[in-house]
């Protein structure tokens, strides 16, 4: 028997003989290189396509980039369309509401749900849910649709007192007919003022009558004209707005005086 | 042998060894057995066969085929056994 054969067997026996008593021992670090020798060529295999792939996704990327350009200039174009088209809905809206008019131009409304009424509130105001958060001040005049209700008292960060007019005992000057004739005027509560005309023979009754500070919105109307006794020719004026009837209020936020 | 020729030899055997023992590790056993059995043939003293056995017995059977433990090992033995008999005998050329 050859040296070579012998050296044949010799290995064989070896190998059978680590195998017996451990056969991770001979076999593990095979299948670990067999794993290896995979994965490289695996990339091998693969990296010529990667390259191919990364170049054929940025130009993908970039045509892609083109089409959404493409997409946000039409979207911003009907954006600006939409805007457009909602203010002037909304300008309509508004002087359909006679919120604006041609003197109530610059101003800026907010609309708020009356959340508490006398008794629930102190008498003589109302509880608004829009507050300082929705830039709203103390002393904005608060309207019901083209009619003056009251101006906010107090401010909260959430919520809002409003003074309503027309109070038992408010001294204001009200202005009476498209003359806008100044009276001097007191309060009978309810929105009701009592005032003394000047003019015994002007027939006032039906007519409108604005508060002197606030003199963009009408307030009132002139109930019944009467002449007393002594000689006195006196007028009451009435708010058509009845607080227990409203839900809604809009607050001026930038009154223009 | 000249030297040159001998250096040629030994290239041409890396080669095949690399080919084989490659083939071993990621190619199924009946591609890498056949050509290392006729390794066996045409290459003087081709001991990888021993290799190229144990690593098919380790990658593709996980050290067994069956009850048999390390059976492309042996019949690589058993291969080389045979066919250095034969090449003495019959095959006159070596690489």
């Amino acid at each position: 028997m050859s040296s070579k054969n012998v050296f044949v067997i010799f290995v064989v026996m070896v190998v059978m003989l680590a195998g017996a008593l451990d056969r991770s021992f001979v076999v593990a670090p095979f299948q670990e290189l067999a794993i290896s020798v995979r994965m490289a060529l695996v990339g091998a295999r693969d990296a010529p396509l990667d390259w191919l792939g990364a170049f054929g996704s940025k130009r993908q990327l970039a045509s892609e980039n083109r089409l959404l350009k493409d997409q946000f200039t039409t979207l911003s174009a009907f954006c600006m369309l939409q805007v457009e088209g909602l203010e002037a809905d909304n300008r309509e809206l508004e002087k359909a509401l006679a919120r604006r008019t041609s003197q109530v131009t610059d101003e800026t409304f907010t609309t708020a749900f009356v959340i508490g009424k006398p008794p629930v509130s102190p008498y003589g105001t109302i509880i608004i849910d829009q507050g300082r958060r929705s830039e709203i001040e103390a002393g904005n005049p608060v309207l019901v649709a083209s009619y003056l209700l009251g101006i906010i008292e107090t401010a909260n960060e959430e919520y809002s007192l409003v003074r309503l007019f027309g109070e038992k005992g408010d001294k204001r000057i009200i202005e009476v007919g498209d003359k806008r004739v100044p009276l001097h005027a007191e309060g009978l509560g309810s929105g009701a003022y009592l005032a003394e005309y000047v003019n015994k023979d002007d027939d006032v009754g039906g007519q409108t009558a604005w508060l002197a500070d606030y003199p963009l919105w009408k307030y009132a109307v002139v109930l019944k004209a009467r002449e007393d006794s002594a000689s006195k020719y006196e007028v009451k004026l009435s708010s058509p707005i009845n607080i227990f009837e409203i839900s809604t209020v809009d607050v001026v936020r930038h009154e223009d005086k | 042998m000249s030297s040159v020729m001998k250096i040629n030899s030994i290239l041409i055997r890396l080669v095949f060894d690399l080919i084989v023992i490659t083939l071993a590790l990621t190619a199924p056993w009946f591609i890498a057995a056949p050509i290392a059995i006729l390794g066996c043939f045409l290459i003087r003293d081709y001991f990888e066969i021993l290799l190229v056995g144990l690593i098919i017995d380790a990658v593709q059977f996980n050290g067994s085929v069956g009850p048999v433990p390390f059976l492309f090992f042996l019949a690589g033995a058993v291969t080389f056994l045979i066919a250095t008999k034969i090449r003495a005998s019959i095959l006159k050329f070596s690489i």
